[in-house]
């Protein structure tokens, strides 16, 4: 199964904040620390649009890892 | 599969074995070794199968385990470095080793996580150092063991590939936790700071430390989404009225002072995951740790490695212990 595409609701809604998750996998972690002051300063859609590419990026080149694969059952309540 | 310190002769046995090394120790020991398929950093503090030791006759040697099938070395200064994380091996991982104190150092402490392919790719590594009465005055270094080449403004990356149903996960330990204290906010990212938001009234950072007694071992702690990272206090100038810091703090960043820690082996322990046993390929511990926890003589468990100016684990951490596992990746993801 392959993570839904970028159009996909949810992935704004992880993006912007509008709900939030404790992630297990340590890159999701570190890439929303740094995203969260990015958007604070830029939340233009331009931006959100890109941070949205690269978790999208993020998630598909590791989704075969176990604690990817929890955290984008949070996020999209399936594992791909 | 992790590494062990090794006296040179034994050094000098693995790299002949061709196998990709990684290697920690003191300058003049690794001066004194073959080229061969490794890079090394120098460092003369170490978490071994005998406990925290400083030693600088013998070297921490970790061989990259059979499920590595290919490996390449790069050699990166400021601008290259932008492109670490492309660089890495869809199938595999990156170590990469910085010379503390050097521009590159801090452009990576800085910049890494607007690097293109940030964390998308698994990238550990360390900041080399020196003993700690001679930093000023020695320079660290990374050695590039395929010329016995050392750099002091250069970083040396491993590119490794996995065998397929292999992949590289990253872990960390970071015992500190954010206090109950004010909150502290930057102006500016930096490793030297002057001002700080306290709850955000602005006030200099160096008077407030002093007029609220920090304990300076204990570092800044921000919660990354989950993560707690660290920033370390490297020494406050009086006279300047100026925090140095071995780590830059960020602006946008809330951070805390740590709680304070009874017993970091107790601490550490407790904390340690108990399923990398088997798989844990490599590790790394802070000399901070080392130092203010004195861990010499003392144990941390499998978790054996040298202990850094700084540790990498998709972006530079402090104060924290790193670890690389190779894990199964079952059939179909």
């Amino acid at each position: 199964m392959s993570l839904p595409p970028v159009t996909d609701r949810r992935w704004r809604d992880v993006i912007v904040g509008n709900v939030t998750y404790d992630f297990d996998f340590l890159a999701l972690q570190f890439f929303f620390g740094r995203i969260r002051m990015q958007l604070a300063r830029d939340s233009s859609e331009a931006n959100i649009m890109k941070y949205i590419g690269e978790l999208h990026v993020l998630l598909t080149k590791n989704a075969h890892l176990t604690n990817a694969k929890r955290d984008i059952a949070k996020i999209f309540g399936v594992s791909p | 599969m992790i590494g062990h310190l090794m006296s040179v002769d034994d050094a000098t046995g693995a790299i002949a074995s061709g196998r990709p090394l990684l290697l920690a120790g003191d300058e003049q020991v690794l001066r004194t070794l073959p080229s061969g398929n490794w890079i090394g950093g120098t460092i003369p503090y170490f978490m071994a199968d005998e406990g925290g030791l400083f030693t600088q006759s013998r070297l921490f040697v970790t061989e990259l385990p059979g499920d590595v099938t290919d490996t390449a070395i790069g050699v990166y200064d400021e601008s290259s470095l932008q492109r670490v994380y492309d660089e890495i091996p869809d199938t595999g991982f990156g170590i990469l080793i910085l010379p503390a104190f050097s521009a590159i150092h801090s452009a990576f402490a800085l910049n890494a996580p607007n690097y293109a392919g940030f964390a998308t790719k698994p990238l550990v590594g360390w900041v080399s150092g020196v003993a700690v009465e001679d930093v000023g005055r020695v320079a660290p270094l990374v050695f590039d063991g395929r010329t016995n080449t050392a750099h002091a403004h250069h970083g040396l990356m491993i590119r490794a590939t996995l065998a397929p149903h292999k992949a590289a996960e990253i872990g960390i330990v970071n015992i500190f936790w954010p206090g109950a204290g004010d909150t502290l906010t930057f102006p500016e990212n930096g490793f030297s700071v002057s001002d700080v938001l306290v709850n955000g009234v602005r006030r200099n950072f160096a008077e407030y430390i002093r007029e609220t007694g920090y304990d300076i071992q204990l570092p800044l702690v921000a919660n990354y989404g989950g993560a707690m990272i660290n920033v370390c206090f490297r020494g406050i100038d009086d006279d300047t009225h100026t925090v140095h810091l071995y780590g830059p703090v960020f602006h946008g960043v809330e951070y805390r002072h740590s709680r304070p820690i009874v017993n970091y082996v107790d601490e550490f322990t407790a904390q340690v995951p108990r399923q990398t046993q088997g798989t844990l390929t490599l590790s790394c511990n802070c000399v901070l740790n080392y130092l203010y926890s004195e861990l010499e003589g003392k144990r941390t468990g499998a978790f054996v490695g040298p202990c850094t100016f700084g540790e990498i684990a998709y972006q530079l951490l402090n104060q924290t212990l790193v670890y690389l596992s190779i894990v199964d990746v079952a059939d179909g993801g």
